[in-house]
């Protein structure tokens, strides 16, 4: 049993010895905001709020600008004293349960801390834009924004009905398809377009279903496609061929974030999905 | 052969060890490291803190560590009885059915908290205690014989129990939606970093009485090592023995499930390793491995704290992640200890 | 002391014992014989208190269900043939662990422990873990640990059961432990030992309780049982009767067989 002693002492001491390594602070400049969600970020820096986030979680990709800043987590697994390490003035974070804790010991620590609903629809995206806004002291940034989205993102109805189905997975067991009270089913309504799903959230969808409520086309984010080898290996999924618009490939490929976060570039998604479908 | 004075040694590597992850815990985090910290109340040697970094110290890590301390010892007190009493090495606690109950009732509540209007963690917390005590008393009831609980059909009873949860919880996991999904997941790995002090008196009320109970009953609990018969001749009523053992176990390890989440291992490693430094012995066995599990426990949580900062790891992740290769190792230098006594 | 008038114990539909009407008395030690099969580990593990049986057996005037583990410790020690040898236990410990019942703090009862190690000559290996013991060894730590039980300050209406004490030990210690338990008899105690070595039963037993086919056949005391005509119809060989050359106690030879 020696040995099992010296290994024991051996990686205490080596602990110790690492002790002196962690005896830094994280340093960052004084009294900034965290944003916590990727829809609050991104609203954040598209009011003109850009300059006074000192931290990002790691689902806020958008802007661009975000890449430099640093992450402090998961919005959903927040840690207290790594935010708190921050230094920060404010915490903005997006509801969703699982950080309450640690969002109790922010404030515990008497750091502020702001919740913001997450919007499901479009007017809760503009009613959340112009929350933002005042917040951050400049209300007015708000129009313009909102403008800017309600300019291109309006409802269009055709003379032809169309239908669509947003895969976010496919695999040997089938497709997992985006119905109600998602982002695609949003862009498809707007767009006039009748989502063949009819379930909440992202779900497994049978194929019995698709197989009577054949869609005109297929959407489908992009990292899914990337990962399935390309638009050709993707359209080939055994689901996916069931379909006409399976066998034919008629996929729009979206960009991830686009696709599937509300973000202020939903005016984008919007006009991406509108191009494709006019070419039909 | 092992004296006495051999099998104290470790009694005090233990108290070092939870000395030494304690001062680790206390002293580094992201927001302020310093080795002198532990030491800030002690007259003289106060280091100059602004506000937050004291509220960091004192309210943060201090019930985490607490919090840590107290899991740590009641998940591997709890290991060692239940592996005294199915006389398995194998035994963990969540074996009779605990971890599926409260997985499941807390799951149920992360993903359908919104239908039922019980959002928030305390619903959760509330919920996994109460499902891991409705799970215990089913299973016990299923083993419940002519002599008290049949172990046999306890751990069989268990398997299944767990099994009809797995079941379940797929089952919540279709319904659930990508946020709960998510929660669902973190959950079940388990985490120390929501202690605080409104946290803790209840936890540390329900674990206290369970720890305390279970260490006066290490006399007759020893006795169950040369199987109940023998334990029954010897005198030990072993029905209300069986019946009291389950009990606290589930009242203990219920109650950290309850504040921590699943954090797996502990129950089935700590006892192990303290097994063959000490022998079977429980009166060795049991101090051992509950000095053993609140030192590896906080050094697992400071892991966890400290590998990804500003982000934590979920504990669970840590303790398999480690538990598991040590666990090989030991296999390989025992093998063939391993099934002696049992 | 131990009243036996039972008609029958089963086990799942199954009849392990016929009737018994059997009175042993303090200060006596019974061998159990018989073949393979015959019933003497049943019998053990009824007086046990592991078979329910039917019909009466009272302990020192009271029924045998009535008595409750706490009670019956004191007063019953029970050694069985399957030894268990559980990891890193010392022997102390082990033979310790028979003082539960009394209460006592861990140093009286280590004391004691280590006073019958002595007695049954094992105290060399008392801090040893019983998992490094040969069986034999094993075997008479087990024999102490039962012993250690049953030691009282004012001895008597105490009772042992043992299956097979000795078959392990080679015969300096069969003596010695057999030796041992006589003198535990001879306390105003009671032994009842399944025995194989029906030479030494002729030994040191009182009284013979031969078993066949879960029947009590012959209980009587060694000249009475060991005859030619009943050992060869129980054991069905041939076996040959003769006096012990120093000890008038029948010895019992039996013959190789040829195929």
């Amino acid at each position: 049993m020696t040995r099992l002693y010296r290994i024991l002492k051996h990686s205490l001491l080596i602990l110790a010895a690492a002790l002196p390594l962690l005896t830094h602070a994280q340093n960052s400049p004084q009294g900034g905001i965290i944003t916590a969600g990727g829809t609050l970020t991104d609203i954040v820096f598209a009011v003109g709020g850009g300059d006074k986030v000192i931290g990002v979680d790691t689902s806020s990709t958008s802007p661009s600008a975000v890449h430099k800043l640093p992450k402090v987590g998961y919005y959903r697994n927040l840690s207290a004293e790594g935010v708190l390490s921050f230094n920060p003035k404010q915490v903005w974070v997006l509801e969703g349960t699982g950080s309450e804790r640690a969002l109790a010991q922010i404030e515990t620590a008497g750091v502020p801390v702001t919740e913001f609903d997450k919007p499901t629809t479009l007017s809760e995206l503009y009613a959340l834009i112009e929350q933002v806004a005042d917040q951050l002291g400049t209300p007015d940034r708000a129009e313009p924004v909102i403008n800017s989205i309600e300019d291109k993102f309006h409802p269009v109805s055709r003379a032809q009905p169309l239908s669509g189905l947003f895969v976010l997975q496919v695999s040997e067991r089938g497709v997992v398809a985006a119905g109600h009270d998602s982002v695609p089913d949003l862009l498809f309504s707007q767009s006039d377009i009748t989502n063949v799903v009819d379930h909440k959230g992202f779900k497994t969808v049978s194929r019995e279903h698709l197989l009577v409520n054949q869609p005109d086309f297929i959407v489908a984010p992009s990292h899914v496609v990337d990962a399935a080898g390309g638009r050709e290996q993707f359209c080939q999924n055994a689901t996916l061929q069931l379909l006409n618009a399976g066998q034919s490939c008629q996929l729009l490929v979206m960009d991830s974030l686009l696709a599937l976060g509300m973000t202020t570039r939903i005016a984008e998604a919007h006009e991406a999905l509108l191009a494709y479908v006019n070419d039909l | 052969m092992l004296m006495t004075f051999e099998r104290r040694r470790w009694l005090i590597a233990g108290t070092l060890g939870i000395l030494a992850s304690s001062w680790l815990l206390l002293s580094s985090g992201p927001v302020l490291s310093d080795w002198r910290l532990p030491l800030m109340w002690l007259p003289g040697f106060g280091t100059p803190m602004s506000e937050l970094e004291l509220t960091v110290v004192t309210q943060l890590r201090l019930p985490r560590l607490v919090l840590g301390l107290l899991v740590g010892a009641v998940l591997a007190q709890s290991g060692t009885a239940m592996q005294t009493l199915c006389r398995n090495p194998l035994a963990d606690p969540g074996l009779i059915g605990i971890s599926g109950g409260a997985a499941v009732f807390a799951l149920a509540v992360i993903a359908l908290g919104e239908q039922i209007g019980l959002q928030g963690s305390i619903w959760v917390s509330l919920a996994a205690f109460l499902g891991a005590l409705l799970t215990t008393f089913v299973v016990y009831r299923l083993a419940g014989g002519k002599t008290g609980v049949d172990v046999a059909i306890l751990l069989l009873a268990g398997v299944a129990i767990n099994a009809l949860a797995g079941s379940l919880l797929g089952l919540l996991s279709y319904y659930a939606d990508d946020d709960a999904l998510r929660l669902m997941s973190f959950w079940q790995m388990g985490s120390l970093a929501g202690a605080s002090w409104q946290q803790l008196p209840l936890g540390v009320v329900l674990m206290g009485v369970s720890s305390i109970a279970l260490f006066m009953l290490r006399k007759p609990i020893n006795t169950l090592l040369l199987g109940e018969r023998q334990a029954r001749y010897l005198g030990v009523n072993t029905v209300s023995l069986k019946r009291q053992l389950i009990i606290w176990v589930a009242l203990g390890v219920g109650g950290a499930v309850a504040l921590t989440g699943m954090i797996g291992f502990v129950g089935l490693i700590i006892p192990h390793i303290a097994r063959i430094l000490v022998g079977a012995n429980i009166r060795w066995l049991m101090p051992v491995s509950m000095l053993f599990g609140a030192a590896v426990l906080v050094l697992t949580d400071w892991i966890a704290k400290t590998i990804v900062a500003p982000a934590e790891l979920p504990i669970g992740i840590i303790t398999a992640a480690v538990g598991a290769p040590f666990f090989i190792y030991l296999l390989i230098q025992q093998k063939r200890r391993l099934h002696a006594g049992y | 002391m131990l009243d036996i008038k039972i008609t029958h114990v089963n086990y799942s539909h199954k009849r392990l014992l016929g009737a018994f009407d059997l009175s042993l008395e303090a200060g006596e030690f019974v061998a159990v014989i018989g073949e393979n099969g015959a019933g003497k580990s049943t019998l053990l593990n009824t007086l046990a208190g592991e078979l329910d049986y039917h019909g009466s057996i009272q302990l020192n005037g009271r029924e045998l269900t009535s008595w409750i583990p706490a009670q019956l410790a004191p007063v019953r020690a029970v050694m069985e043939q399957k030894l268990s040898a559980p990891f890193g236990l010392t022997v102390a410990e082990l033979v310790g662990m028979g003082r539960f019942w009394s209460h006592e703090p861990d140093y009286a009862a280590h004391q004691r422990a280590l006073n019958w190690l002595e007695r049954l000559d094992a105290a060399k290996f008392a801090e040893r873990t019983m998992d490094t013991l040969s069986g034999g060894e094993q075997q008479r730590a087990h024999i102490a640990r039962c012993l250690c039980q049953l030691d009282v300050t004012v001895p008597g209406e105490q009772m042992l059961l043992l299956d097979e004490p000795t078959s392990a030990l080679d015969v300096y210690h069969q003596h010695s432990v057999l030796a041992e338990l006589r003198r535990f008899t001879q306390q105003g105690n009671l032994v009842v030992a399944v025995m194989h070595d029906l030479n030494l039963a002729s030994l040191y037993a009182d009284n013979i309780l031969l078993l066949a086919d879960g029947e009590l056949k012959h209980f009587a005391k060694p000249e009475a049982v060991f005859r030619t005509e009943i050992l060869e119809q129980t054991y069905r060989s041939p076996v040959y009767i003769s006096e012990h050359p120093s000890i008038r106690k029948p010895m019992i030879f039996t013959e190789p067989r040829h195929l």
